[in-house]
């Protein structure tokens, strides 16, 4: 018994330092979450870029051939408006998907 | 009274996730900052081929002209280089800027496919002939000549119309660019130097180097313009790329390639498989009373155009392209004395006249054997500017930077 006792010498917690120790865990947590939301946005994920892309593909495929692919981008997440100016084509390309919008994009080509 | 304890520990979980935190902000520091980078580089060079594109459609302005704001700022500019123009656009944000150098001529639509003066005889033809596209001649009518007893046969399609007095009127641009031919001169030992090869950008100003030696067997590259004092011999160990070469005489020797503009005034010889890549020009410009001539051997290739010019109609005689067999002639040929053509010729061909030799005699206004088809043009081929148009249309040639 004496041998018991004297392992069992640790003291309780007072209820306020568990308290105050809690607190602080939460805060930090807190502002752990908030730093983990401002990071891993939507802006943020490789899918935005993958679809970002996709308006800037545009350009290249709108240079090698107008006609015959602007049929791919005749659905309702395209919406391509074109404009032309004597040799010239201004396009402004706007795509969105079932989550979000990207950013507009406009650029010329020549009209052949 | 606060015991220290579990305080302690919930100081070391802050600590670890703080930890954590920090990397997770810096790792996300980093991806955002690359990003950036790549999607702004991206958009420049996007935004640098659109400039391009709007520059060509309007050669007049300087930057894209629009009322909107623009995230990407824009200028260009187009000065001329030779028979070309040099088009350099440049793209920009705050602290990144992307520039590029493009060759560009005025586009012409021509589908012509022979121009020959209605100055005496009409044009006749010998053996397989082949003449695609439109043409003016001097009479509607293509008469056969029987040479050596061989068959004739004759292509004709495109409509023919009667030709005038005189060949069109040459550019204003190819004029001015014999004038035009200079830049700062520097000795050649201070061109900056890379493996060998000379090169001077073309986001610099063009420089000239007087040769002391005719003799040319260097490697030169860029916007640079070679002189000598009488004639300059083109070896074919040189190694030119989009250079331009302004001599009284200019011989390229067998063997040669290259991409070069000769500007000469009284003789140009080609040599044996020569290869000038497009786009090269051999021009002439003789106001003397005294002879000029181009003289092409066989087997090499031209593609861009061969022009000579300047002469009055009473000294044609003069004045002579000679053009050997089984030469490529991707170009088109404007000659203003007298042009022997032996090869076929995928261009557009501007003479006042034609001559055919044999062995034993001289046709004149006789094409024999060969074909003119200005259709068979390769897809990317744009013309010299070689006629005055009003055509405000350009078109790339070539990126050189």
């Amino acid at each position: 018994m004496q041998q018991l006792r004297r392992f069992y010498s640790l003291q309780a917690n007072s209820l306020l330092e568990s308290v105050v120790a809690l607190s602080i865990i939460s805060v930090c947590l807190y502002i752990a979450i908030l730093i983990y939301a401002a990071i891993f946005t939507p802006k943020t994920s490789a899918r935005f870029y993958n679809s970002f892309n996709k308006t800037s593909e545009v350009f290249f495929t709108m240079q090698l051939a107008q006609d015959s692919l602007i049929e791919e981008y005749d659905t309702d997440n395209w919406e391509i408006t074109d404009e032309t100016q004597g040799g010239l084509k201004k396009i402004t390309v706007n795509y969105k998907d079932i989550l979000q919008s990207y950013p507009q994009k406009s650029f010329y080509i020549s009209n052949e | 009274m606060v015991k220290a304890h579990s305080l302690l520990y919930a100081i070391y979980v802050c600590l670890i996730v703080s930890l954590l935190c920090g990397a997770l902000l810096y790792i996300a520091n980093m991806y955002n900052q690359l990003n950036i980078y790549y999607t702004t580089h991206e958009e420049l060079y996007i935004q640098n081929q659109s400039l391009v594109n709007y520059a060509l459609a309007n050669p007049n302005k300087k930057t894209i002209e629009i009322e909107e704001e623009q995230t990407v700022g824009s200028s260009y500019e187009l000065k001329p280089y030779g028979l070309l123009t040099v088009l350099t656009a440049k793209s920009f944000v705050t602290n990144d800027t992307v520039t590029s150098v493009h060759f560009a001529a005025a586009s012409t639509n021509d589908k012509l496919c022979v121009f020959l003066t209605n100055l005496d005889r009409s044009l006749s033809y010998s053996g397989d002939v082949k003449l695609i596209g439109d043409k003016k001649l001097p009479s509607d009518f293509i008469k056969p000549i029987y040479i050596d007893n061989k068959p004739n046969k004759l292509e004709n399609t495109g409509a023919t119309s009667v030709s005038a007095n005189s060949l069109p009127d040459i550019s204003e641009s190819l004029k001015k660019s014999f004038t035009q031919l200079n830049g700062l001169k520097v000795p050649i030992k201070e061109v900056p130097q890379n493996n060998g090869i000379y090169y001077n950008s073309f986001l610099r100003p063009t420089i000239e180097i007087n040769l002391e030696d005719p003799i040319l067997s260097v490697s030169l590259k860029g916007n640079i313009i070679i002189r000598s004092s009488d004639s300059i011999v083109v070896k074919s160990s040189a190694n030119l790329n989009d250079i331009i070469l302004s001599d009284p005489k200019i011989i390229f020797e067998d063997n040669f390639k290259g991409t070069v503009q000769a500007f000469a005034t009284k003789k140009i010889n080609v040599g044996i498989n020569v290869e000038l890549g497009y786009p090269s020009s051999l021009c002439i410009n003789n106001t003397t009373l005294e002879k000029s001539s181009i003289i092409i051997k066989s087997n090499s290739k031209i593609y861009g155009a061969i022009v000579l010019y300047g002469n009055t109609t009473t000294d044609i005689s003069k004045n002579s392209v000679d053009i050997e067999k089984d030469i490529i002639l991707a170009c088109d040929i404007y000659c203003t004395g007298e042009l022997t053509l032996r090869s076929n010729v995928y261009g557009t061909v501007y003479t006042n006249k034609f001559v055919h030799k044999t062995a034993s005699s001289g046709y004149d206004n006789c094409l024999a054997d060969l074909e003119i088809n200005p259709s068979k043009r390769p897809a990317h081929f744009v013309s010299m500017p070689l006629l005055s148009n009003n055509d405000i249309n350009y078109a790339a040639i070539k990126k050189v930077l």
